[in-house]
């Protein structure tokens, strides 16, 4: 039997050690995002600062400004390598590079493949549904492709995804391979997924400032665009936090963002641009329309992610 | 499986006492830094020339141009030469008996080597990606740039030759072993040179010269680009599809002669 005194210095040592590894895992978690936002904000800034605007720039100057994606894997790397933490591939506190295919968890690879797919379809739909007129029946003729190929843009815009997978992969190696894990271990799983979006969101900012996702021509610009960033970012965010929580791995969230961004979509090929910038004025309220969807997508992953048992 | 691609990635990692990794990342902050530094855009009229279309081409994105298509052909070259030496490193240490006395599937160090292969395509691709969109954001406007562009679409079908090339040479090397892999290698590889040599020598080159029209190729690619970017895209899937099929002619006959 252990006396008073023992149990009251095992519960001090207890907690003690708990504050050690709370004030442990803030200081690598502040130290990996400093670098994050650090490493990829230079590259963000020098795009802006040699006078360079999203809309108005060479699509291949914003290919590059796009491989600041790959910070965010550079700081976990950096981070890890400054802290000692170790670069195991799988297992607790590992950087979750591993893939497994057993206990059915291909379905999270299936899942980041066809998602996208489906929750963009529903958002054009409903963007029809509102403003019937925005429907153009021979949209696909913007594209210079006949209407049987049409079944294939969603098609491909997944596979070119899914090979280009690395810039996303850069993004998800950081966010969700290291922020999340450690947010989740500092303040839970509720919190962690919107503090957790808001700063993923808050780390596009210096490009929504020059047009990136929104343009620059809508009421409240840029305040307005980095909030709907930061809410865009939480509602994704929470979906592939989701995955990757149930895959062990942070590749399904690589593939599900990268085919995220390759917007695949037939229902978008319809779309008349003319009528729809004539009807909304900016290009923010479309994107609404298409984060219906993805919303109740995010609530969904939020409700099943909060009943997950802690890891 | 994981301590096996470990195993073998730190065998290819080593060359000549450096690391690979540390080759790869500094050629390509090399690249990037003296695509910065020497952009195509800025005329400077000492690189500026005109080609035979009239056509004003800056010099330092033909030597970017180039300096690419090395680097991609060099590192596909690199990566084919891993199966030799991975096998080859396999065989010298005894790895395949130490991994029959593990408790692992029996088809694990097959396995390891086409995942391995796999994963250092995918690295592979991501890193001329990096270079070609690197390479194409300093570019002067037009031919270069289109080239550099072209370059780009067709890394899925680079990659895929080279995934195809190794689903060939994978099952020689590990069911043969190196020496008689290699031996068959080098035969085929000297029987398509000498059938170069020979159509170059006795073979009808007005025929080649009337018919390739590299021009006419771009137009027509440029006419079904939506066709052109579906049978790249899936490529890398019937790539997979061959290079599992490999995988399992591999095991069949690895049982058989574990069986024999």
């Amino acid at each position: 039997m252990k006396t008073e005194n023992e149990k009251t210095l095992e519960y001090q040592t207890n907690t003690e050690d708990k504050e050690w590894s709370r004030k442990t895992e803030t200081k690598r978690l502040v130290l990996y995002l400093v670098l994050a936002f650090a490493l990829t904000w230079i590259i963000f800034f020098a795009f802006i600062l040699t006078g360079h605007q999203w809309d108005g720039s060479h699509p291949n100057l914003e290919s590059f400004a796009g491989l600041g994606m790959l910070a965010p894997l550079l700081a976990h790397v950096l981070t890890r390598m400054i802290t000692k933490e170790g670069f195991a591939m799988t297992g607790k506190d590992s950087m979750m590079l591993g893939i497994s295919f057993k206990n059915k968890k291909w379905i999270y690879f299936l899942f980041a493949m066809i998602v996208p797919w489906i929750y963009f379809e529903l958002g054009h739909a409903l963007k029809f549904l509102f403003y019937p007129e925005m429907f153009d029946p021979e949209g696909y003729k913007q594209l210079g492709i006949s209407k049987n190929m049409v079944i294939f843009v969603p098609i491909i815009s997944i596979l070119q995804g899914m090979i280009v997978s690395f810039a996303a992969f850069g993004e998800e190696g950081g966010w969700r391979g290291y922020m999340m894990p450690k947010l989740m271990k500092l303040m839970g799983t509720k919190k962690a997924v919107l503090i957790g979006g808001i700063i993923w969101g808050l780390w596009h900012a210096p490009l929504t400032c020059v047009g990136h996702n929104f343009g620059t021509d809508y009421p409240g610009f840029p305040y307005v665009g980095i909030l709907i960033m930061c809410i865009n970012c939480t509602t994704l965010g929470i979906a592939l936090t989701y995955i990757t929580v149930k895959s062990g791995s942070v590749w399904p969230a690589a593939i599900m963002h990268a085919v995220n961004n390759a917007n695949p979509s037939i229902f978008g090929i319809f779309t008349n641009f003319e009528k729809a910038d004539e009807i909304m004025g900016s290009s923010i309220l479309m994107y609404l329309f298409l984060e219906i969807p993805m919303l109740i997508l995010g609530i969904i992953c939020f409700v099943l992610l909060c009943k997950e048992k802690p890891q | 499986m994981g301590g096996l691609l470990y195993k073998d990635f730190v065998s290819v990692n080593q060359i000549n006492k450096v690391k690979l990794t540390w080759i790869l990342t500094g050629l390509t902050i090399l690249f990037i830094g003296l695509r910065i530094a020497f952009p195509g855009t800025a005329d400077m009229e000492v690189f500026l020339a005109e080609n035979e279309d009239g056509e004003i081409v800056n010099l330092i994105d033909t030597f970017f141009f180039t300096t690419l298509g090395a680097f991609i052909i060099g590192t596909l070259g690199l990566m084919n030469n891993w199966i030799a030496k991975l096998v080859e490193l396999d065989d010298k240490n005894k790895i395949r008996g130490y991994i029959r006395a593990l408790p692992l599937d029996k088809n694990a160090y097959i396995a390891s080597k086409y995942i391995f292969m796999a994963v250092s395509a995918y690295v592979f691709m991501s890193i001329y990606y990096i270079w070609t969109v690197s390479g194409l954001a300093f570019c002067r406007e037009g031919l270069m740039a289109d080239n550099i562009s072209i370059i780009g679409s067709f890394i899925p079908v680079f990659i895929g030759i080279a995934l195809l090339l190794t689903a060939i040479e994978l099952p020689l090397f590990i069911l043969l072993g190196k020496e008689k892999a290699m031996l068959i290698k080098t035969a085929f590889l000297m029987l398509i040179a000498f059938a170069v040599i020979g159509f170059l020598l006795f073979g009808d080159l007005v025929w080649i010269e009337q018919h390739l029209d590299i021009t006419a190729f771009m137009k027509w690619c440029e006419k079904y680009k939506m066709e052109v970017a579906l049978t790249v895209m899936l490529s890398p899937v019937f790539v997979l599809a061959f290079y599992y099929g490999s995988y399992r002619i591999t095991c069949h006959f690895a049982a058989k002669e574990d069986k024999s």
